[in-house]
């Protein structure tokens, strides 16, 4: 019998020798980082973070609101720069940092040298998402208004869960997404960007002075996406790109796109969206063919389409059509001439339809084959409904 | 110390003065023993009784009267107008009189009497604390074994309910019943109760823990292996399905064996309300079972190690109360839970009014306090108390959820889930290497007991016994099915 409770004894202890994880931290012990903004400087790299800061929590003078703190760390590389700083009082927990923002200077110098600090320290994760920062000073980041969340990290992953399938004109890409791309054949990395701007606001004149002299006001425009030659920075789209690349790469769910028609504006609700694309190899040339199906629905009818005729709503239908096809159409051309990197993934199609030759071109395949390709696109929409009211509202009215 | 009585010989003396002083010799010091000589018209007569034991008024009436009629002819068994036994060694003689019953001796006669007139002050049968109900039979167990005999008997009227009796104790010789359907009973099981009982040699059995101490076969594993009840009608429920039950003189608490690791679960509750309600209790049991057992621990293994297991929002309230909190996660939750333990404990002893009074002081000041003053995070204290109520929803289980709760809890503090998961295993391994007389405790996990364990299905589908204790597919009977009885 003590024999037995003498085993559990030892069982336990050899437990906590060999099984034992010693990486145990207090949660009051630990800098939760939220997001970081990695520079590169003449010293190294310049790191800044945004750590969650309770510590005023407890005064009731202060609102109850946590607060983010600010901290700039350089040193010759990242790991040295978060964990060899004399500044930071406690342990850095990195598993719920959010954002990882690279400045224009990082991204055109190359990603992938800091891309093996997050995949190898043990502390961080591959879940944050990416983001070039477009202006000169990223510090701005944290001066603008972080919608109705305490902290720009959470408002980011906040934004991101909301948006991701619901707005096309930029990508939210996680770091990991980022890494599959760069190590994947026949594709090229993208990012989202973020532009800190001023918040204009049109004041009456008898307040505007008094407005004027108050500290600006910033907001952040996620809009658009930054392309990438393997891991360096080469451009950026805009929105109304960034909707073409994401019906290409199939990943619109559901989405709002205002098309301008005859008249005005049809905005479009986009149910489902299916891309295909296909190669085809002509000695030396290459045939590029997408085809594009969405189911739509009309979310508002501006334009002169009495769009509760069929006749009508077919041809609103074919504008629609060849409204897209333009655009995407302009977008692949743009990121041919100017940027020659696959961001559209159309090598790894390439590769799967002609496996063989894929191996003798790949090393040539974005500056040579890709860029001189020719781009087919069709596309098929479907308006399955036209919301509650055929007719349009007010179209009574004018008629008396 | 010799444990025999002392006294001349076994054979009863021929002369009333002899017995007297024979009996005088050995209880002299003991003022309630009375032995009064009774002047009849022919011979001599002596009387022993415990005083407080028995009916005066009808020792009165129906002994003392007619021995001293006028109308007595000195046959004493006819003179008697009540039932007796006779003995015929001094031995039974001592034993029944402390036994309660009421001794005659009359001079020249070879043997005495005894007589049954026992009548003592006992508890009302009223409902058991423990065990409230809202639904079902309130009547629960008392001191006295034959009251708690007689309360088996009416629930269960059938010659195959069998109440065997044993005296146990050098000192006390207390009553033990066996109760068993002879039909149903395992008979290995019942064999095996018996032998341990006649193995069992010591002073005094005061309480039924003293017996289900003696009874169990590992004095070390955290479970016995043996139910226990205070209600006639959940100790019927165990009769029918074979198993053994025990009562001892004394205690309330009846002895269920075997009890394997689903009965402690189960409640009768589960059975009187309709199935999917018992159903819904008998899940939030185990849930509650889960909870009590591993919170504690899968908290402190979460807020040390795994961090990145705690959504944002969470995480930033518990940094806000461990702020300036001085203890580490796995000493707070420590804390706490001794202090729910000695509150409980505390509450359970004292006075029912001064016990609430207790509950108050120690819930509510102690655990508020005790984070305002900076002690602990507040956190913590939802977790102890959240545990705590947790393991009040299964008090079968106490000894065993508390002692693991604290095991795990240690294991997850330093070891993280890594450790938590190697206690859940030690923990496993115990109950499934535990047996309860033969029969492994989690033997009710098979195919054909399946519409009675985790889930209980309704009862006119439970159409044969459980196989686990009892080793027959006894049908319990046809169920009418009532489908279209009605239609008019």
């Amino acid at each position: 019998m003590f024999k037995k409770i003498i085993y559990f004894i030892m069982a336990a202890l050899i437990l906590l020798g060999i099984a034992g994880d010693w990486t145990r931290v207090e949660a009051e012990e630990m800098a939760v980082g939220l997001s970081f903004i990695y520079d590169k400087s003449d010293k190294g790299y310049r790191i800044i973070g945004e750590f969650l800061d309770v510590s005023h929590s407890n005064d009731p003078q202060q609102s109850q609101i946590s607060r983010s703190l600010i901290m700039e760390f350089e040193a010759r590389s990242p790991a040295e720069a978060l964990q060899q700083n004399l500044q930071l009082e406690k342990a850095l927990y990195g598993t719920h940092n959010r954002v990882r923002f690279f400045t224009e200077k990082m991204a055109q110098y190359g990603i992938e040298p800091i891309q093996d600090f997050f995949f190898r320290e043990f502390y961080l994760d591959q879940r944050p998402i990416m983001m070039v920062v477009k202006n000169e000073d990223p510090l701005l980041l944290f001066q603008a208004e972080t919608g109705l969340s305490d902290q720009v990290g959470g408002y980011i992953y906040a934004l991101s869960r909301l948006k991701e399938e619901r707005s096309t004109l930029t990508t939210f890409v996680t770091t990991l997404d980022f890494a599959k791309d760069l190590y994947k054949e026949g594709k090229q990395p993208i990012m989202g960007v973020v532009e800190v701007k001023e918040n204009k606001i049109n004041f009456d004149e008898d307040v505007k002075e008094e407005e004027e002299k108050k500290p600006k006001k910033y907001v952040m425009d996620f809009e658009g996406l930054a392309v990438f030659k393997e891991d360096k920075l080469v451009g950026y789209l805009d929105g109304q790109e960034a909707i073409a690349y994401n019906l290409i790469s199939d990943t619109v769910r559901q989405a709002y796109i205002a098309i301008p028609v005859s008249g005005g504006n049809i905005s479009i609700y986009v149910m489902e969206s299916k891309s295909q694309v296909n190669t085809e190899y002509l000695g030396e040339d290459v045939n590029i063919n997408i085809k594009i199906k969405t189911r739509l629905a009309i979310a508002e009818n501006m334009s002169d389409y009495n769009i509760s005729e069929n006749k009508e709503l077919k041809k609103a239908e074919k504008d629609i059509n060849h409204f897209m096809q333009t655009r995407i159409k302009e977008a692949i051309q743009k990121v041919q001439t100017e940027f020659k990197s696959d961001i559209f993934g159309f090598g790894d199609y390439f590769h799967k339809d002609y496996p063989k030759k894929w191996k003798t071109i790949k090393h040539k395949w974005d500056d040579e084959y890709f860029a001189k390709a020719t781009i087919n696109v069709t596309v098929e929409n479907i308006i399955e409904t036209e919301g509650h009211t055929r007719e349009r509202v007010g179209e009574r009215v004018y008629a008396e | 110390m010799s444990d025999k009585p002392v006294y001349p010989n076994e054979n009863i003396p021929s002369k009333a003065t002899d017995f007297e002083e024979a009996l005088k010799g050995l209880f002299q010091k003991s003022f309630d023993i009375v032995i009064s000589k009774l002047d009849t018209r022919h011979k001599q007569a002596v009387i022993v009784f415990v005083e407080g034991m028995v009916d005066k008024d009808i020792m009165d009436r129906d002994i003392i009267k007619p021995l001293k009629s006028g109308e007595f002819t000195g046959r004493v068994k006819a003179a008697v107008k009540c039932g007796f036994k006779e003995l015929h060694t001094m031995s039974e003689v001592i034993k029944s009189v402390l036994s309660g019953l009421i001794i005659l001796y009359y001079e020249g006669s070879k043997s005495v009497l005894a007589i049954d007139l026992i009548k003592w002050k006992e508890r009302a049968v009223e409902e058991p604390d423990a065990e409230n109900v809202i639904r079902g039979p309130r009547e629960g167990f008392v001191e006295n074994v034959y009251t708690n005999v007689m309360l088996l008997r009416r629930k269960l009227k059938t010659h195959n309910l069998i109440v065997e009796k044993r005296v146990l104790g050098r000192q006390s010789n207390t009553s033990i019943a066996i109760a068993y359907l002879d039909n149903i009973v395992n008979k290995k099981v019942l064999d095996e109760v018996k032998k341990r009982l006649e193995k069992i040699d010591v002073d005094a059995i005061l309480e039924s823990s003293h017996l289900e101490q003696y009874l169990e076969e590992n004095p070390l594993s955290i479970m016995s292996g043996i139910g226990l009840t205070q209600k006639p009608d959940v100790a019927a429920i165990k009769l029918l399905d074979g198993r053994v039950v025990v009562l001892c003189d004394g205690s309330p608490h009846a002895l269920t064996i075997p009890e394997l690791f689903m009965d402690s679960l189960k409640n009768s509750g589960d059975y009187y309300n309709r199935t999917i309600y018992g159903n819904f209790l008998r899940a939030l049991r185990i849930v509650a079972l889960i909870i009590s057992i591993l919170l504690p621990g899968f908290t402190a293994a979460v807020l040390t190690f795994h961090h990145e297991m705690v959504p944002l929002i969470f995480l930033t309230t518990i940094i806000q109360a461990k702020e300036g909190t001085p203890f580490p996660t796995l000493i707070e939750l420590l804390f706490l839970m001794f202090m729910f333990e000695i509150i409980k404990e505390a509450g359970l002893r004292l006075p029912k009014s001064i016990g609430s009074a207790i509950t108050i002081v120690g819930a509510l000041i102690l655990g508020d306090i005790a984070v305002s003053a900076g002690l602990v995070g507040a956190p913590s204290v939802i977790i102890v108390a959240l545990t705590a109520v947790a393991s009040l929803a299964i008090m079968s289980l106490n000894e065993f959820i508390t002692f693991y709760r604290i095991v795990l809890l240690l294991m997850g503090g330093s070891m993280g889930i890594v450790g938590l998961s190697a206690g859940l295993l030690i923990m496993l391994t115990q109950i499934i290497s535990n047996q309860s007389f033969g029969i492994p405790l989690l033997s009710s996990f098979n195919k054909v007991n399946k519409k009675d364990n985790m889930l209980r299905f309704p009862l006119s589908l439970i159409k044969r016994r459980s196989i686990t204790v009892v080793n027959n597919k006894t049908k319990i009977g046809e169920v009418v099915n009532y489908k279209g009885d009605f239609n008019v």
